[in-house]
């Protein structure tokens, strides 16, 4: 009888050069923050450029408007640059990156409470339908997977595609996440649980 | 097959990690993440060694997981970030202008402070002390400046008559009493054919 190993064949989080578990060509984080404390632009855009990726992804499945996702992504880093005084990665679990992705989480989460999303969703609206499509300027991504992927996000809870998002994007641990969002650590496993077996009906639709 | 806990508890030691995950999707996503404590691990692996069920059950989200990573992955790399480096570059300058207003503020021109007036120590009481004298000698009686107060108290009625009052002597005596007799007349000041006022 084979064992599985410890890990799946194909992990949930994403791996290869694009990811930012893949460090091997940029200084490590802890090194870079220190440098834009001291002024240092050129630190500031290496982190920019490290995590412009997953954190664009992140943002755009959370808040499903590229353009948003861009404007968030800015007041993400704007907000790292003006808190970064009081920032400690001893303080943190998961560190600079947990970090950043909860201050971002917060900016989507923020931007979803004045539009008023959830609103929105305890009447039981569709929050997306052909006719609210973004508006005209939106660049559509094109492809049909995309936009089914895309939908079948939209339909997940919010605190489920939360989890999912944050875990295939941010590739942090799972007490990591549960520790950002603040939640017990079995309610963020259930939640991502719940999540990836909702997507995939959605997507076999 | 539920895991039985209590067997597991009377067989080996639990760590507080797995003694804290509730159900067996929790113990199994952990697992395949490989998030467990190493002594955990192994118990994990004693136990799916021994439960079939179990097994199955890791297969299937070992399933799933893979599934959605792969719709994440093909998706994700047929959309392509083409605004990537004008997107990093606007962040950039975005941190650097504001990195950079803090230190603009921080550092005004010598020119443009306005001087400071330096004032000792000891001219505060000296400024307070000469201050009260000035004070005491407007309050004296002997001050030149202060007049002598009216010698009656009596309410006069302006509308009933005149009465002339005492008053410090500005004018000289004739002119003094030309003006009283004046008043008493009934003239005013601007004569009997003075125009109606109130008109």
């Amino acid at each position: 009888m084979t064992l599985m190993a410890g890990k799946s064949s194909v992990p949930l989080t994403k791996p290869g050069p694009t990811h930012p578990a893949a460090e091997g060509n940029h200084p490590p984080d802890a090194l870079l923050v220190d440098r834009l404390r001291l002024g240092e632009a050129a630190a500031g855009e290496s982190l920019v450029r490290k995590y412009y990726q997953p954190l664009v992804r992140y943002l755009q499945r959370l808040v499903g408007n590229e353009q948003l996702a861009e404007e968030l992504h800015q007041q993400t880093w704007l907000s790292v640059l003006e808190h970064l005084g009081r920032f400690d990665a001893r303080n943190v679990s998961g560190g600079f990156k947990a970090w950043l992705f909860r201050i971002a989480t917060n900016k989507a989460n923020d931007h979803w409470r004045s539009a008023g999303r959830e609103k929105a969703a305890k009447h039981g609206l569709k929050q997306i339908t052909d006719e609210t499509l973004p508006a005209a300027d939106f660049r559509m991504e094109g492809s049909e997977q995309e936009m089914k992927l895309k939908r079948a996000i939209e339909q997940l809870p919010e605190a489920q595609k939360q989890v999912l998002m944050l875990r295939y994007y941010s590739n942090l641990k799972f007490i990591e996440i549960a520790e950002m969002i603040g939640c017990p650590l079995n309610t963020a496993l259930g939640r991502m649980h719940k999540a990836m077996l909702k997507l995939k009906e959605l997507m076999a639709d | 097959m539920e895991w039985e806990r209590g067997n597991r508890r009377s067989q080996v030691a639990m760590s507080n990690l797995l003694h804290e995950l509730e159900n067996n999707e929790a113990i199994l996503l952990m697992y395949l993440a490989g998030e467990l404590p190493e002594e955990d691990r192994v118990e994990v692996e004693q136990m799916l060694a021994n439960d079939p069920a179990l097994r199955a059950e890791l297969a299937e989200l070992t399933v799933l997981q893979d599934g959605v990573t792969g719709i994440m992955e093909r998706v994700d790399a047929k959309s392509d970030l083409s605004r990537r480096e004008a997107i990093v570059r606007q962040v950039s300058r975005a941190l650097t202008a504001a990195r950079l207003q803090p230190l603009r503020t921080e550092s005004a021109p010598a020119e443009t402070a306005r001087p400071r007036l330096r004032i000792a120590w000891w001219a505060y009481p000296i400024a307070i002390a000469a201050a009260l004298l000035v004070g005491i000698m407007l309050l004296s009686d002997n001050h030149p400046m202060n007049l002598p107060a009216p010698q009656s108290n009596q309410f006069v009625d302006s509308r009933d008559s005149f009465q002339p009052q005492a008053t410090a002597q500005i004018f000289p005596d004739d002119l003094e009493k030309e003006l009283i007799s004046l008043n008493s007349e009934g003239t005013g000041l601007f004569g009997t054919g003075s125009p109606d006022l109130d008109r």
